[in-house]
């Protein structure tokens, strides 16, 4: 049988290593972190009598998975699935390999268990009239709202309020296609919300959040739509001649730092399907996109086609098909119900396991899908905009981007 | 000695070769192997009272499957490159270690799918358990398992003959 030979030849491969005694270092390691555990539980609960702000201390280091089943006790992750209550995804299907599940139904999003524990606000009050923005901390968002023209820039503080940001140094910006667009993009705010940078036609201008001063890095024509943030906090801005993702590095301060290959990445699970937005790498090695699946999915009840979707993939090496693994997919509703096209880009990632995104019908929010599973829960409500007559476009600092 | 002591040292004497060998199928480095066992021994050693009645064997392959994704998630972006690497075909003559055709392969799958093949074909788990072992559903084990098949088989297409899926 096949499998027989597979595992021949594993075994072969491995047939010829002797054992190593590892038992002993590990028995002493175990006694040192026993030690050293001992010692910063106590540090702790002095802390919490003087009144210092408290740092729960994990036993079992934070991050370990949980004992096998059978085992008398186990670890929780956040968010924990045996909080839900409300309405959760439900299975749909598969495509592309991947299972789908349909999302909760959009008037059914007021009824989702919050998620708490973000660095984003319950809130997020897009509303004109706000406090001009007082730098001396990092931003959690920043927002363009968008009606005929683009409009007010609003950035949500690192304490959860709205301010309003003065972009009168930026000029009108159109894209290679001579359309009109908002000088905000998904990928303006840095992970760490210290800067945010605006696309201009030939260059991006960039805002110190905490100082409130700005920089100026030049790019080729309409080079600077495409830019966004790396993990070292380098702008990436792309190269247009290079076809295999060569993009220039930038300091937030301006300084050129070379040359990267780093294609933007985004999810396709089969022909036809249509990513917006970038695809969001996160800490559980996931990549998480949003797309029009092509269709047909086939489901219980019938076959759509054309559907907005989340969609979280093994984190394959660029250039190699993507492994699917799970869609979280926005069901068609009709009328006041009904999800925008493009409702749902990926901000990014609230933990290992939970992946943020927008959804925008009459109503916007941000919701997070616990990947695999049916918990949906609610992160944020967006209002003070006007369904209809205004659109925006926002940013968030959160991991994964 | 205490009683506790006694019975870790017992139970990672027996298994310890048997955890370091999956080590290093996993991660084709056996001194990374023998760091990922070593972590795993302290791990349960610091669980052992509640272990010891369960079934230690699955916490440690656990931590040894979970940290070797997770080191690798970390050190993933220095290693990102535009294309994979084409292997090209080779003859499997009489000289070729049939051994290093399947390094090679393996060392071409991402850990998850890497872990999988180990999971189901060399330690014989069933899907459910490696799935535990992995964190994921059943359903990617089932996928994962059937594209690391394909990969192996791209990859090392001498041995694809070793490599088909049952039907």
């Amino acid at each position: 049988m096949s499998d027989h030979r597979l595992r021949d030849l594993l075994e072969d491969r491995v047939a010829e290593i002797a054992t190593a005694d590892l038992v002993d270092g590990a028995w002493e390691r175990a006694h040192a972190v026993r030690r050293r555990r001992a010692a910063v539980t106590a540090s702790v609960v002095v802390a919490a009598v003087v009144g210092t702000t408290g740092v729960v201390v994990g036993t079992n280091g934070g991050h370990d998975p949980a004992p096998p089943a059978g085992s008398p006790t186990s670890t929780s992750t956040s968010p924990s699935p045996e909080v839900h209550s409300g309405p959760k995804a439900h299975r749909a299907g598969s495509y592309g390999g991947a299972d789908v599940w349909w999302a909760p139904a959009p008037a059914q999003e007021w009824e989702l268990p919050p998620l708490t524990g973000t660095p984003l606000p319950p809130v997020v009050d897009l509303s004109p009239g706000r406090p001009a923005w007082p730098g001396g901390m990092a931003a959690v968002g920043i927002v363009q709202l968008w009606g005929d023209d683009p409009g007010r820039v609003v950035v949500i503080g690192s304490d959860g309020a709205s301010y309003t940001l003065d972009t009168s140094r930026l000029d009108p910006v159109a894209d290679g296609g001579g359309n009109q667009r908002p000088p905000v993009t998904q990928a303006s705010l840095a992970p760490d919300g210290l800067h945010a940078f605006f696309v201009q036609e030939r260059s991006l201008e960039v805002y110190d959040v905490v100082a409130g001063s700005w920089a100026s890095i030049p790019t080729a024509r309409w080079a600077a739509e495409g830019a966004s943030w790396d993990s070292d906090g380098l702008i990436e801005v792309p190269v247009l001649t290079s076809d295999a993702g060569r993009k220039r590095l930038f300091s937030a301060s301006g300084e050129d730092r070379g040359t990267t290959l780093d294609p933007t990445r985004t999810i396709v699970l089969a022909d036809g399907d249509d990513p917006y937005g970038r695809a969001s790498w996160g800490s559980g090695g996931w990549w998480a996109g949003s797309l029009y699946l092509a269709g047909p999915l086939e489901t219980d009840d019938g076959t759509y086609r054309s559907i907005d979707a989340v969609a979280v993939v093994d984190g394959t090496l660029s250039g190699r098909p993507f492994a699917a693994d799970m869609v979280l997919a926005m069901r068609p509703w009709s009328g006041d119900d009904a999800r925008w096209k493009q409702c749902c880009p990926v901000l990014g990632w609230a933990d290992n396991r939970t992946v943020l995104f927008e959804s925008r019908w009459a109503g916007a929010a941000i919701l997070a899908w616990r990947i695999g599973t049916p918990y949906v829960y609610r992160v944020s409500d967006i209002g003070g905009w006007t369904p209809g007559e205004e659109s925006f476009v926002a940013s968030f600092a959160v991991a994964g981007r | 000695m205490s009683t506790d002591e006694e019975a870790f040292r017992r139970w990672a004497g027996e298994r310890q070769l048997a955890l370091l060998r999956t080590a290093v199928l996993l991660t084709g480095d056996h001194h990374r192997a023998e760091d990922l066992v070593q972590e795993a021994l302290t791990k349960v050693a610091l669980r052992w009272r509640r272990l010891a009645s369960g079934n230690p064997d699955a916490y440690a392959r656990q931590i040894i499957v979970r940290d070797n994704i997770s080191s690798w998630r970390k050190r993933r972006r220095e290693h990102v490159v535009a294309e994979p690497v084409d292997v090209g075909t080779r003859d499997i003559g009489p000289g070729v270690d049939r051994r290093l055709l399947l390094d090679d392969a393996l060392a071409g799958l991402t850990p998850r799918q890497r872990a999988v093949i180990v999971l189901r074909y060399y330690d014989d788990l069933t899907e459910r358990a490696a799935a535990e072992a992995m964190g994921v559903s059943v359903g990617t084990i089932k996928s994962q398992t059937s594209l690391a098949l394909r990969r192996l088989r791209e990859a090392a297409p001498e041995l694809a003959e070793l490599l088909r899926e049952e039907s």
